[in-house]
């Protein structure tokens, strides 16, 4: 029996491509020789051990195993059918397309397509690994019925303790409040609610505080340009576009943040809220999709659409040292089901089941 | 202490003598489609037509094939709901992909689309 680890895109720091580098890496430590095969690897990964392109994937016998990462739309997803051995899904969900109709007809497309693939595959897998309980309930949703289990993403937290770029960290270390969202520039994530809750912070208590929108706006540029007029129109200074910034430069940012705030509309888990976690940034985040799933409890929750409502708990967030060191504490004890020898010894409980022939 | 709790018990008894304010909604910025874009995605459209067109003049199955293949990646209800212009190309794709086995019924009606996406790429 062999594992083959397999998924379309390669990407150099999303949380999809984060995940599978750290199974491979995980599986290898315990002993089992594994490659990870995909369609586009971004050139940064051509290099690293065990990265390979899909036309290199052997035939599968009967009893080896592929673990297929599913989070897009792609000819892949039909063409993993016909392969042999016995498959394992990992499923990160795919955006519903509608969030993209306005501003990128390709990625409505992939989208669109990818929720079709996920329905297709319904009898493809002999079980599944959900990043949330949020992607389960989805499966669910589309007629899966095979055994499912939820297994957080799996996240070296030691890439945190890397050096932070001490420029941003100088420059912002000026006394004023940040308040910093992290993620991709994309219309689930809806950054336009954190810009009309600064709007509505301004006239409630000035402009004393600044936000930092940090993420890469590639493929989405017409919601970015928007975005940015959304500012202008409310006549806002205090928010700032990072664009596409360099990992020591989020961390960074991770490190300046007084709040961290996300009022994404569609999360399959929600990375950059374990991040704020880990480095300690109390959160404020509308309950959407996984988001209350990941947060367990902790940190403040709010809805798109008060600005008003989501001002005053930032303010207070901010400013009331006992609610800041108690959401502070909240996450903490949350980041603890994170951790990654939990996530990677429920992660290995849950192959060996597999490998038995077992529900997941 | 129920963080979550105490919070909401201040803004509830704040909200009174909070400011009344008014924010523009995100809905009065228009959306620029300079990039990809609804008229970005129609222009796709009509290359893609007219690319497999020349190439495959050959038989009305495989062209049928090629257009078959080419709305099962493009057409989606939800995404066409979103947006007039999206829907209306939708439908004109579907009847497209209805009469594909017809031939010259075939023709004419991407003849007939191109000069309608003409006309709304002009419009965008």
């Amino acid at each position: 029996m062999k594992l083959y680890q397999v998924l379309t895109t390669l990407s150099f720091g999303d949380a999809v491509s984060n995940d599978a580098l750290a199974i491979m890496d995980l599986l290898n430590k315990n002993g089992f020789k594994v490659n990870t095969y995909a369609e586009h690897i971004d050139t940064r990964l051509t290099s690293v051990d065990g990265v390979k392109e899909i036309n290199q994937l052997p035939k599968l016998n009967d009893d080896d195993i592929m673990i297929y990462h599913l989070s897009t739309g792609t000819d892949l997803n039909r063409k993993i059918k016909s392969m042999g051995g016995r498959k394992l899904l990992i499923y990160h969900n795919i955006t519903p397309p509608k969030f993209f109709a306005k501003y990128s007809g390709l990625t409505a497309r992939l989208c669109s397509k990818g929720r079709g693939e996920v329905q297709s595959l319904k009898d493809t897998f002999e079980g599944v690994l959900c990043v949330s309980d949020y992607n389960r309930e989805d499966l669910l949703d589309m007629g899966y019925r095979c055994p499912m289990a939820v297994r957080p993403i799996l996240i070296p937290f030691k890439d945190y303790d890397k050096t932070p770029d001490q420029e941003i960290i100088e420059k912002y270390s000026d006394g004023i409040k940040n308040v910093v969202f992290v993620s991709r520039i994309a219309p689930n994530k809806k950054q336009e609610d954190l810009i009309s809750m600064m709007s509505a912070y301004k006239k409630m208590y000035g402009d004393s505080i600044r936000l930092f929108i940090v993420g890469n706006p590639k493929g989405l540029e017409n919601y970015d340009k928007r975005l940015k007029d959304y500012a202008k129109l409310l006549d806002l200074d205090n928010v700032i576009f990072t664009g596409q910034v360099s990992f020591p430069s989020i961390l960074a940012y991770y490190r300046i943040a007084d709040a961290f705030v996300c009022m994404s509309e569609h999360e399959g888990f929600g990375v950059p809220l374990i991040e704020a976690m880990y480095f300690k940034v109390p959160i404020l985040a509308a309950a959407n999709a996984a988001v209350p799933d990941t947060l367990g409890g902790s940190g403040i929750l709010t809805v798109n659409d008060d600005p008003k409502r989501s001002a005053f708990l930032l303010h207070e967030l901010l400013y009331d040292e006992d609610i800041r060191k108690e959401v502070i504490e909240g996450q903490n004890t949350r980041l603890t089901s994170f951790s990654y020898e939990k996530v990677s010894a429920l992660f290995m409980e849950q192959l060996q089941r597999f490998i038995r022939g077992e529900a997941v | 202490m129920d963080v979550r709790k105490v919070l909401e018990d201040r803004f509830e008894a704040s909200v009174k003598d909070l400011p009344d304010i008014r924010i523009e909604p995100f809905d009065a910025v228009p959306v620029s489609y300079q990039n990809e874009g609804t008229a970005g995605s129609i222009k796709h459209c009509v290359e893609y037509i007219r690319k497999n067109r020349g190439i495959t003049y050959n038989g009305i199955g495989k062209k049928g094939r090629i257009v078959r293949k080419f709305l099962s990646f493009w057409v989606d209800p939800m995404v066409a709901q979103q947006n007039n212009i999206d829907r209306n190309f939708t439908v004109a794709l579907l009847e497209l992909f209805k009469l594909y086995r017809e031939r010259e019924t075939l023709y004419n009606r991407i003849n007939a689309l191109e000069a309608e996406v003409c006309r709304l790429e002009s419009e965008t």
